[in-house]
């Protein structure tokens, strides 16, 4: 009866596209599609092999992927018009060592160089995907606030029900008397990486304010930055 | 891995098909995974909401024809250790999941670790089909192993929980489609009105409620529920509020409705601490009342009295008719032989006949008069007993003579009023009180002894 009802439906969706004499072909399996783009799905990888594939437009000749992840990954490779996928090896091993956010950047260019587009995407890599993932189940544990790495920060306008119907997201991390970075997202779930290792925050204390514009609530959180180890003073 | 059932990338890994990816600011989609026959998850993503909160999100695709709807049971582990988990701490898509993206939510500070943190967190999915009943065993605490039981329809129709129907009410004629276990009635061998309460799953859908024949007030209710298949009874009442027993007919009293606990009695008032008042606070209850202390003894945070449109849906189990039995209008209101076989009324036991005239309120009668042991009369098409008579069963809404809310999930007036719903009639009654649509009020706080209810749990 399954099958029945999954052979329908396929034959339905090849109609469309078939002569009357061709609707008799075997019909395709049904796909299921993620069209979530509200969904972290979406921007989170399960295997660390990923098949990334575009549309060329009518003045592009050439394209460069640029991809870089916080742990310093930086990746670059060129295409022509005849190739329209990639399949991109994003950690080594079977399972990541780390978790990190891959900014992904798509250059459409002309033969004259002439950039025509850009695609971006970003891409999260979360240790919980593929195995155990450390939870802090206490609360007022010190560990709650302390970074050392660099992070993993995830968003979602579903963490509240009153911001499901948001339509971007904004980070701001504000180190106490220093800097301040404004985030701006234009999708409501994800992960951003914040890279503060080899970077110029420093260390200290760093207010984090997550908002979806238009939308009444907001999450804060302060974290500290310590150094490890004593500092000592040298003579 | 994620300790998970993912039979389906399993077999995309080995056979070294790669996830796909597609640029956001393209039209095309994300190619998940073609539909396997039988129910799979995939994709399984555990992660805390650090720094914001410590909700733990565990993200997963199902993968499922996309009619089908299924339970996802959940488990989670700390390395090999399984650790504990009741259900008031789990939230989102764990019941009724339709194919796609889905996300469980997990509160670990229910938990109560003692270490500080958990390294090595995983978590189990397994899709079921959603189950026909729940049992739930009064005499354990909450996590006992088979404290919560489930009975599948495949293993009733084998015939593992003894007798059980198919299609055994028409409505005007058509068969409501249902499977009905008619075992549940046996507590000699299954503790069912005693030491153990019976839940029916009841399906969301829209139905019509009301007075007229057939009902007009277009009425949806947009979550599944279980609803007690019976009246909860002396003894399960007081193997949850600590050997009480309130109730007026005490005559082999075990297995009859509780009855002179009132309203709130079974939930709490304004006067506790946090105030309870439905449907200004919500499903909150008081923790010291019957609900309070259920939801304690089970783990389960959502057992409450029903709204009155889930009383109503319940009780007419897809009929339309003025007894939930499909049948005609009886010619004869007061006395008719159709009620006589589907609940204890006025007129049938419900009052008791001395010789020379009628008496009612005689406390220590036999179980033929008075309240009937529950279950002794014909189910409903969903498997539910005594909704036409024995006890007025209470219902979570303010009372409003004449006025019924209809709509989409109901929760009756938010304005406090005097009185709060009762429905389905009594032994102290004229049939005319019990159809489907009967409607009392009834004073909160007045233990009547002809007033008991039954608990429904709603699905997330």
């Amino acid at each position: 009866m399954q099958n029945k009802k999954n052979t329908v439906a396929a034959f339905a969706a090849a109609a469309a596209f078939l002569t009357a004499a061709e609707i008799f072909a075997t019909p395709s399996l049904p796909v299921l599609v993620d069209s979530d783009l509200r969904g972290a799905h979406w921007a989170t990888a399960f295997t660390n092999s990923v098949d990334l594939s575009w549309e060329w437009g009518t003045n592009a000749a050439k394209a460069r992927l640029d991809i870089k992840g916080m742990d310093g990954t930086t990746f670059t490779t060129n295409f022509t018009r005849t190739v329209s996928n990639y399949l991109w090896r994003v950690f080594a091993s079977d399972v990541p060592a780390a978790e990190d956010v891959y900014d992904l950047t798509l250059t459409f260019s002309t033969d004259a160089n002439a950039v025509v587009g850009a695609l971006t995407s970003r891409l999260a890599v979360v240790t919980g995907a593929f195995g155990a993932a450390a939870i802090n189940a206490v609360s007022n544990s010190p560990a709650w606030t302390k970074v050392k790495e660099n992070v993993v920060i995830p968003y979602d306008a579903s963490f509240s029900g009153t911001a499901t119907n948001a339509l971007s997201t904004q980070l701001v991390i504000a180190k106490d008397h220093g800097a301040v970075q404004t985030n701006m997202f234009s999708d409501v779930a994800g992960f951003y990486g914040w890279k503060i290792r080899r970077s110029n925050w420093g260390y200290g204390t760093f207010d984090l304010t997550l908002t979806f514009p238009g939308m009444t609530n907001e999450w804060t959180a302060e974290l500290t930055r310590q150094t490890d180890g004593m500092i000592f003073g040298v003579r | 891995m994620t300790g998970v059932r993912r039979n389906l990338e399993e077999t995309e890994m080995k056979t070294g098909k790669a996830m796909k990816m597609t640029w956001a600011g393209l039209a095309s989609c994300l190619a998940l995974s073609v539909l396997a026959d039988e129910p799979s998850i995939r994709d399984v993503t555990v992660r805390q909401r650090w720094p914001w909160s410590r909700l733990v999100d565990v993200s997963y695709v199902l993968d499922c024809d996309p009619t089908q709807r299924v339970n996802v049971s959940f488990s989670v582990y700390n390395g090999a250790e399984k650790l504990s988990c009741p259900l008031d701490a789990l939230s989102g898509d764990l019941y009724t999941v339709s194919n796609g993206a889905r996300r469980i939510v997990w509160d670990p500070t229910k938990t109560g670790y003692t270490n500080a943190i958990l390294p090595h967190v995983r978590a189990e999915l397994t899709p079921t089909t959603p189950p026909l009943y729940m049992i739930v065993d009064l005499t354990k605490e909450a996590g006992a192993t088979n404290q919560i039981e489930y009975v599948y329809e495949a293993d009733l129709v084998a015939g593992q929980w003894g007798p059980w129907e198919r299609n055994a009410v028409t409505n005007n004629g058509t068969p409501v489609e249902s499977v009905i276990w008619t075992g549940v009635t046996n507590d000699a061998l299954y503790k069912t009105k005693t030491e153990k309460l019976v839940l029916r799953r009841i399906p969301a859908g829209t139905f019509a409620m009301g007075t007229a024949v057939p009902p007009t007030l277009s009425t949806t209710l947009t979550k599944d529920f279980y609803a007690g298949v019976f009246e909860v009874t002396q003894k399960q009442w007081a193997l949850v509020m600590g050997n009480s027993y309130p109730s007026f007919y005490s005559t082999t009293r075990e297995a009859r409705p509780v009855e002179r606990v009132s309203y709130l009695d079974i939930r709490g008032s304004t006067n506790n601490v946090p105030p309870v008042n439905w449907p200004s606070t919500g499903a909150r209850v008081s923790s010291t009342n019957f609900l309070g202390r259920l939801r304690s003894l089970t783990g389960i945070g959502d057992f409450d009295l029903p709204t009155e449109a889930q009383w109503e849906y319940a009780c007419r189990a897809g009929t339309t008719t003025y007894y939930n039995d499909g049948k005609g209008t009886p010619g004869v209101l007061t006395s008719n032989a159709q009620i006589n076989v589907l609940g204890r009324y006025k007129w049938n036991g419900g009052y008791y006949w001395t010789g020379t005239g009628w008496l009612s309120g005689y406390a220590t009668i036999g179980p033929a008069n008075g309240t009937a042991i529950v279950g002794s009369y014909l189910p409903n098409a969903w498997g539910l007993y005594d909704t036409h008579g024995n006890v007025w069963e209470w219902c979570l809404d303010w009372f409003i003579d004449n006025a019924l809310p209809g709509g989409i999930d109901p929760v009756g007036y938010s304005a406090v009023m005097a009185n709060r719903v009762r429905r389905g009639g009594s032994l102290e009654h004229d049939a005319t009180y019990c159809p489907s649509s009967s409607r009392f009020a009834g004073t909160p706080h007045e233990p009547y002894w002809f007033i008991g209810f039954r608990v429904v749990r709603t699905l997330p």
